[in-house]
């Protein structure tokens, strides 16, 4: 079924806008904002603010009507299927499954500084509401930092004899951010320990299908809470071991 | 072997004459798992593999360490090109892979190995389209893949690689390996230059000799981590669960035993490399001997830490490199063809043959020893 933005009525293909153009307030600086947002495919514009906040700078909020919409069952994306479970629940299903706590490394590698990301999901206190691993009874998280060398966060891995990696980079356009990605990876093979962890990216420009052309077992984006990264690692230890 | 036309794929075409002359190398070689490398993104592996399948007819088997054939890339926005396999083509991808690119496959097999892009399915190409070609995993799952691939009846199997990584260039994994390199390897010419060299020489580290190979026993071998052979001939293991981080002792057992082999089981990181060279006293004789060249995981210009104080690297399994491609695409701007083509064949032309299939490219080394592989004799 084809959907439309919801503006006043059902379908009615109605957006607001809010931008700026780095043009000086003029009488005419209205009909610009207009105009813009015509070439862009849009009707029905309606200028509702349009302010000079600088001297070279003017901000408009619009309305505008579109033709365009989407059936969302034709959007095929690479979404991790992981069944989110609640905190306790992953607690339960960890201690029955398992039988001993999960146990989890975590860093920032190398260069990379950043620990927004990896502290959101590790530390207990959380992020959005949901705990961090730390926080849950049966997972023995350890959460190393920023900086880590891939060498030191493999070492710490195998000497706690972790059941996964967690991986937190901030990946920029630079290819320095990706190879280290790809260099933890060779180095668990070149090691021959590959299939002993289930390894785990994440990062503001992390997704799954991403995370598989790296070489990693699941890759979650920004908005990921503590509770989805939980939810799959106990699944997915659970399936391996009993697998084996 | 009937080398045709080339085809399109995205906004280029290969130039038919140097596919052919490419794929010639390739089928004299008797390769059967051929892994196309890349020293990074954008540096041309697709289209390489897409040029030999579509201009060459023999039944290929097609996968991917990594992930192609999606429209465009996630990381740098930049078009991919895509993944468009003959009738008849094995191709050896995923479920969601499949999903994503609206690709109708006969699926022949579904293997048991997960990605986060679901299960890795072998399936026969049918008529046109795009798929998008995604393997699985780790290396482990990469063999089977082949294997089964090579089972269905793929004559010859081409795995396309991940990003920069060489892992697909395992001899666990393939028999043969072509590099490509590009303008994206580095800021100047000078240093895509000697990036490429520095990972040609990594990757043709050249094989021990039977007589140092046969100085440790298999089971030593794959048990140890690190195994020092002294003066006398003795093999001694070294109590380490891994060489990681340990360069330092390494060197000190290796001085203490008076060693001048020494073989290392796991990987040999930048870490090791320095600390290592850096304890062993100066021209200290002494021949290193790793499984093969993709368990060296360090910048390629760091071997000649090891070759700068008189310490032989060698490899107990050499790898096949039978070609190396070059692809001048460079954001903002990329080379020209005919100059980037030519540094390059400057700086490695003699050691093996040089393509550059989308601006029709080729330069062969006059020795012409396209069946052999480019590994020198071993001292």
């Amino acid at each position: 079924m084809i959907v439309r933005p919801y503006g006043d009525t059902r379908d009615d293909g109605v957006i607001q806008f809010s931008f700026t153009l780095p043009i000086t307030h003029s009488p005419k600086a209205a009909d610009v904002g207009k105009q813009f947002l015509e070439k862009l495919g849009f009707h029905d514009v309606a200028i509702a603010e349009c302010t000079g906040i600088d001297p070279r700078f003017t901000f408009y909020v619009a309305y505008a009507r579109t033709d365009q919409g989407i059936d969302p069952d034709e959007v095929k994306g690479d979404y991790l299927e992981v069944e989110v479970m609640d905190f306790y629940a992953v607690n339960d299903f960890i201690k029955e499954k398992l039988g001993r706590k999960l146990v989890v490394v975590g860093a920032a590698i190398e260069t990379d500084a950043h620990t927004v990301g990896i502290d959101a999901i590790m530390n207990m206190k959380g992020f959005a509401g949901h705990y961090g691993l730390e926080r849950y009874p049966q997972i023995d998280a350890l959460n190393m930092g920023s900086q880590v060398p891939c060498t030191q966060l493999l070492k710490t891995a195998l000497e706690r004899n972790a059941d996964a990696i967690l991986v937190s980079q901030v990946v920029t356009q630079r290819n320095i951010h990706v190879q280290h990605l790809t260099q933890l990876i060779e180095l668990l093979e070149a090691e021959g320990v590959r299939e002993r962890f289930v390894l785990v990216v994440g990062g503001p420009r992390i997704n799954n299908a991403f995370a598989k052309e790296l070489g990693y077992d699941a890759g979650f984006g920004p908005r990921t809470t503590p509770l989805e990264v939980a939810s799959f690692l106990a699944q997915e230890v659970v399936r391996r071991a009993g697998k084996a | 072997m009937t080398c045709g036309q080339g085809t399109a794929f995205g906004e280029r075409t290969a130039d038919a004459p140097t596919v052919a002359s490419l794929y010639r190398i390739i089928a004299d070689s008797d390769v059967r798992a051929l892994a196309v490398i890349g020293l990074v993104k954008n540096a041309g592996k697709t289209t390489v593999v897409n040029s030999l399948m579509s201009a060459c007819a023999r039944v290929f088997g097609l996968t991917s360490l990594g992930l192609d054939g999606e429209r465009v890339d996630h990381l740098t926005g930049l078009a991919k090109p895509s993944v468009a396999p003959p009738p008849g083509t094995l191709v050896a991808t995923t479920r969601g892979s499949l999903e994503r690119s609206r690709y109708a496959m006969e699926v022949l097999e579904e293997l048991p190995f997960h990605t986060p892009l679901g299960n890795v399915v072998i399936g026969r190409a049918g008529e046109d389209g795009h798929v998008e070609v995604s393997g699985p995993t780790t290396l482990a799952e990469l063999r089977v893949t082949v294997q089964r691939l090579q089972a269905h009846g793929a004559e010859q199997v081409l795995v396309d690689g991940a990003i920069n990584r060489l892992g697909s260039a395992s001899p666990r994994v393939s028999d043969g390996v072509v590099v490509a390199t590009g303008g994206m390897v580095g800021d100047t010419l000078d240093e895509v230059i000697q990036t490429t060299v520095a990972t040609l020489d990594l990757l043709t580290l050249p094989e021990v000799s039977p007589a140092t190979r046969g100085l440790v026993d298999d089971d030593m071998l794959a048990s140890a981590r690190a195994v020092a052979v002294d003066g006398c001939g003795g093999p001694a293991p070294l109590r380490l669960d891994t060489v990681i981080g340990e360069g330092v002792t390494v060197a000190r057992e290796v001085e203490r035993l008076d060693a001048h082999t020494l073989f290392i089981g796991g990987a040999l990181t930048r870490d090791f490399a320095e600390d290592f060279t850096r304890v062993l006293p100066p021209r200290r004789k002494l021949r290193v001997v790793v499984r093969d060249a993709t368990v060296l995981v360090l910048p390629p210009t760091t071997v000649s830490l090891f070759t700068r104080r008189g310490i032989a690297l060698e490899v107990l399994q050499p790898l096949r490199v039978l070609a190396l491609t070059v692809n001048p695409f460079r954001v903002p701007q990329p080379y020209h063809p005919k100059v980037f083509f030519k540094a390059l064949v400057d700086a490695v032309g003699s050691r093996l043959p040089v393509f550059d299939v989308v601006n029709g490219l080729a330069s062969l080394p006059e020795s012409r020893a396209r069946a052999t592989a480019p590994i020198p004799p071993d001292a």
